[in-house]
């Protein structure tokens, strides 16, 4: 491992480090004052669809919808992949991040660096799939060799 | 001295986990709301499944259409009325998932220890313990570094710096309940920073089940007969 090098013990820490583990709980909670509201409706009604909604013209959905249409499957509009954000935050964790980090930098690339990892991983090259798209990332993005 | 302290460190930790409960199965009733800069937002609900002997991670939506979402080895699957409705290649990041993490006890460290990251350095501020993650050398012009927070030994946040050092990305692992043993976060705060806009995410988790012995059908899909 090379360059493995661990510094320990309390105090060392660069100042105002804790501070960068924040955020606006106030805020985020206003952001999402809307679909709180559906998701309290949804508890009520269970079972009920987004297709149900809009054909009875609940107020809820239509106005959010008025305002900025509510999509659950696609969702965001720099879908990555075609895949959803919900997958790539919840299911695909720090390594989906990444992608659409690096995705949104550089859409071509990364893709096939993704591709690429992909190919690595059914050919058994590499003990792990994170590892193996670090090392694409790194190798393909750096060299352009794919 | 850290020449010492280090191995003996790394095998205190290696031999906790030897000793530590390994889970198989957890589901749970789930709920993401998205909210995008442009004002885009979406709400997504149903339960998931996961079992880490099978590595499927099985979405089942209720809202807003239902529909079954399948992440099997390197296809996602979407699925409604038993029919493929589409198939996307994605990398099988089954094992980086929180389920999987959580339950082969490693969410901590949110899984970099199985990467080509490496920690640097480790320091403790207040009640967290902060790690920084940095990438191997030959990436550092593509990837960032990765600072871990971990709070009574439990991951709380994680933010993504791109290679200049400007923060991307934070999450925040919250509310956790202990179940059967095992903690599992019951909310995920993300925030996505791009171009100075910032992509909120919140994921809750309730009715949490670990390691059921019954309802066997839920947790595998038998997406062989869609290839």
């Amino acid at each position: 491992m090379a360059g493995f090098l661990i510094a320990i013990g309390a105090g060392t820490a660069s100042a105002g480090q804790g501070e960068l583990f924040s955020y606006d709980a106030a805020a985020i909670e206003n952001q999402m004052a809307q679909l709180d509201q559906l998701e309290a409706y949804l508890l009520d009604n269970p079972g009920t669809t987004l297709s149900q909604m809009t054909s009875e013209g609940n107020p809820l959905v239509v106005s959010v919808g008025e305002s900025y249409g509510i999509n659950g499957l696609t969702l965001l509009d720099d879908k990555t992949l075609g895949i959803p954000g919900f997958i790539w935050g919840c299911c695909l964790n720090w390594v989906g991040i990444l992608v659409v980090y690096l995705v949104g930098k550089d859409p071509q690339q990364t893709k096939q660096a993704i591709f690429g990892c992909i190919v690595g991983s059914l050919l058994g090259i590499g003990t792990s799939i994170a590892a193996q798209l670090t090392g694409a990332l790194s190798g393909m993005l750096g060299g352009g060799t794919f | 001295m850290f020449r010492i302290l280090i191995p003996i460190l790394i095998l205190l930790v290696s031999a906790n986990d030897a000793f530590s409960q390994k889970y198989s199965r957890v589901s749970a009733d789930f709920s993401v709301k998205i909210k995008s800069p442009s004002g885009g937002q979406s709400l997504s609900q149903g339960r998931v499944y996961y079992d880490r002997g099978l590595r499927q991670i099985i979405y089942n939506l209720t809202f807003p259409v239902p529909e079954t979402w399948v992440s099997a080895d390197t296809v996602l699957y979407r699925i409604r009325d038993g029919k493929v409705v589409s198939r996307t290649f994605s990398p099988s990041m089954a094992d980086f998932s929180v389920f999987h993490l959580a339950l082969s006890s490693h969410l901590q460290n949110f899984g970099l220890n199985f990467t080509n990251y490496e920690p640097k350095t480790i320091t403790r501020e207040g009640d967290q313990v902060i790690t920084t993650w940095l990438p191997p050398l030959h990436a550092s012009d593509k990837l960032g570094k990765i600072m871990v927070s971990a709070r009574n030994k439990q991951l709380y946040g994680v933010i993504f710096f791109d290679p200049k050092g400007i923060v991307i990305r934070k999450q925040f692992f919250e509310d956790y309940q202990v179940i059967s043993g095992l903690s599992f976060p019951g909310k995920i705060v993300e925030i996505n920073i791009f171009s100075g806009s910032e992509t909120y995410q919140v994921t809750t988790f309730k009715n949490i089940v670990i390691d059921e012995s019954e309802n066997d059908d839920k947790y595998y899909y038998p997406v062989g007969s869609f290839r």
